[in-house]
């Protein structure tokens, strides 16, 4: 498939004696919207890291956006867009200032930049709050904000850290609205979650239980195939498993 | 990319709360006040006189000491344990003169005699001071007294008893030539130094490291910025300083600007590399302030500003030797007061860069160990 964007064969990732991410295989084809499931302590975050250029494999092969996590982690930055469950953001900036900061950092021209603000600032709904501080804005509204940042310097690839988490349900349903319109436009979605529902939104969903990945496939065949009635219960099922704890 | 960086920081620098502010007043306390309120100068020693011998001369040694410009004779007591009593004890007076009886008998026969001087030295800079002034004192009054009367055989017996050294902060005015660069290169380690720090810090604790991280913005140009803001305000606090020091004191480097400014230059870039090795080693805002502070009290009463470094026991003035604020203490006064070169200071110099190489190398090694 020579559209694929994210492709990996046995990455692992051991802290010591422990087996953080162990051996996972998978690939991601370019538009898809792809979950990336598992309990609290199963990996996620570690692969993520991984496959985001932040964190050196210790085994295993990854290539993201066509180039090597171990070898061209800084070309991967490029490429790729990030959004982290801790709203990172600057508070003491304005909407705008964080817009015009992240796009300048990605090679953005400053009069593209602001042709952009005003179009993304549009589509969010955003014009009256340009000059508020983000500190100052809703979490949801902030959460919306980061996602479009993410986003804003158009990435083949835009990785999501359990992005809704504690935020109320309709502002959750906005954001899928977001992640839609990002998908179509061409972006491929790599997202974290814990809430078994949004599984259900994704394209195809993997779940990890103690760093491997136990399941893949869309959410109907997963269902299909641990007799299911949600994605919960297959999550279920697979989770019981686990040995590692929570946290 | 950087532009945008560096742009980012001086947006954050003037939207906190305190920060412009802070900058700007601080030069202007630490130089309007404290060359004026924290000087090394003693006057106004409180002199209690207890005079037994109630002669000509004895009175002549009270005035000449009433005087002098550093006493001021609060009281004249009856005996030795009133004046202690009544006035040192209550804290009335600092140094006591007690002129036993044949004073001028013993000064008329053999061109010499005794008086007690006891000090208060729970200050102790203002005993000590205080009872060498009287002794100083004293002896002029004797030498005067024999000159007088012709006995100059005695006159050159008489121990002269020199107290140069120890006025060496205290008679001239000079004392603020001393003062002013040390706050000058207080205010430069603070801004330099610790500011840069606690700033890299403090993104680490609200988390927005982490996403600069996933950027293509590498680990240099993001310090290079947070580094090149605080390098600003840096030069434009000393360049005000400089000023301001001539308003209010009338001193300027004797030296060439460049001097002062190629000085200030390594200086910087030492002390950079001092607070980027903080913000390594440090999670939160307190551990970083906290380990600066406690850098830059050691550093700063260490740089012979203070106490100068050939005064020091040997053990200390070793210790000195690997304080940068030594050097740069050097240079700033070298410029102030004697109008050195670069030339005349190229140990200086030296070793300033030497510190700027293994402190920078040490932060960078020490950055790169925790991705």
């Amino acid at each position: 498939m020579n559209d694929t964007v994210i492709e990996v064969e046995g990455l692992t990732k051991r802290f010591g004696s422990f087996t953080a991410v162990d051996g996972i295989g998978f690939s991601v084809a370019r538009g898809e919207i792809f979950g990336f499931l598992g309990a609290n302590g199963a990996g996620k975050t570690t692969a993520m890291k991984m496959l985001c250029g932040i964190s050196r494999p210790t085994a295993g092969r990854a290539v993201v956006a066509g180039f090597d996590v171990g070898r061209h982690s800084e070309q991967i930055k490029r490429h790729i867009g990030y959004m982290s469950q801790k709203f990172s953001l600057y508070g003491e900036l304005k909407v705008w200032e964080n817009i015009r900061l992240y796009a300048g950092i990605y090679g953005m021209k400053s009069d593209e930049i602001a042709a952009k603000t005003e179009r993304v600032l549009a589509s969010l709904g955003f014009e009256n709050e340009r000059n508020s501080l983000v500190g100052s804005l809703p979490l949801g509204w902030k959460q919306k904000l980061a996602f479009a940042v993410s986003i804003f310097h158009n990435p083949q690839i835009v990785f999501l850290d359990e992005p809704t988490s504690g935020v109320d349900p309709s502002a959750r349903r906005r954001f899928w609205e977001q992640i839609y319109a990002a998908a179509d436009s061409g972006i491929t979605v790599f997202v974290t979650t814990h809430y078994m529902d949004e599984a259900e939104y994704c394209d195809r969903v993997s779940i990890m239980v103690d760093g491997r990945i136990e399941a893949l496939d869309t959410p109907a065949g997963l269902k299909e195939r641990f007799g299911a009635e949600d994605i919960y219960g297959v999550f279920h099922q697979l989770a019981r498993k686990a040995q590692r704890g929570e946290g | 990319m950087l532009k945008f960086l560096i742009e980012k920081e001086f947006k954050l620098i003037l939207r906190n709360p305190i920060l412009p502010r802070l900058i700007f007043i601080m030069p202007v306390v630490l130089l309007v006040i404290l060359p004026n309120a924290a000087n090394y100068e003693v006057r106004n020693i409180n002199l209690v006189v207890v005079d037994n011998d109630h002669s000509s001369y004895s009175a002549r040694l009270v005035a000449k000491s009433a005087s002098s410009g550093y006493f001021r004779l609060v009281a004249s007591e009856a005996s030795y344990e009133q004046a202690l009593e009544r006035q040192v004890e209550r804290g009335r007076a600092d140094v006591a003169l007690e002129i036993p009886q044949g004073f001028e008998r013993d000064l008329v026969r053999q061109g010499s005699a005794r008086v007690l001087i006891s000090a208060n030295t729970v200050n102790a800079t203002k005993g000590a001071l205080g009872s060498s002034y009287l002794a100083s004192v004293t002896a002029d009054v004797t030498r005067e007294i024999n000159l007088e009367r012709g006995a100059e055989a005695f006159a050159s017996q008489t121990p002269t008893i020199d107290v140069a050294t120890r006025n060496r902060y205290n008679q001239d005015m000079d004392y603020r030539a001393f003062m002013v660069p040390a706050l000058m290169m207080m205010l430069m380690t603070l801004l330099c130094g610790m500011m840069p720090a606690v700033s890299i810090v403090g993104e680490k604790e609200t988390g927005t490291i982490e996403q600069i991280n996933v950027t293509p913005v590498t680990k240099f140009k993001f310090i290079l910025a947070k580094l090149i803001p605080f390098w600003t305000i840096g030069y434009i606090v000393l360049t005000v300083a400089l000023f301001l020091s001539l308003l209010l004191y009338g001193l300027w480097p004797e030296s060439s600007l460049l001097t002062l400014y190629a000085g200030a230059t390594v200086f910087i870039v030492v002390i950079s590399g001092m607070g980027l090795l903080v913000s390594n080693s440090s999670s939160n805002m307190q551990q970083a302030m906290f380990v600066t502070i406690f850098f830059l009290v050691i550093f700063m009463l260490m740089s012979g500003f203070f106490t100068p470094v050939t005064s020091m026991p040997e053990w200390a003035q070793w210790v000195t030797v690997f304080n940068p604020q030594r050097y740069f203490a050097e240079i700033m006064r070298m410029v102030y007061i004697k109008g050195s070169s670069i030339a005349d200071l190229w140990r200086d110099f030296l070793a300033l860069g030497l510190f700027a190489v293994v402190l920078n190398g040490l932060a960078i090694i020490s950055y790169r160990k925790r991705v």
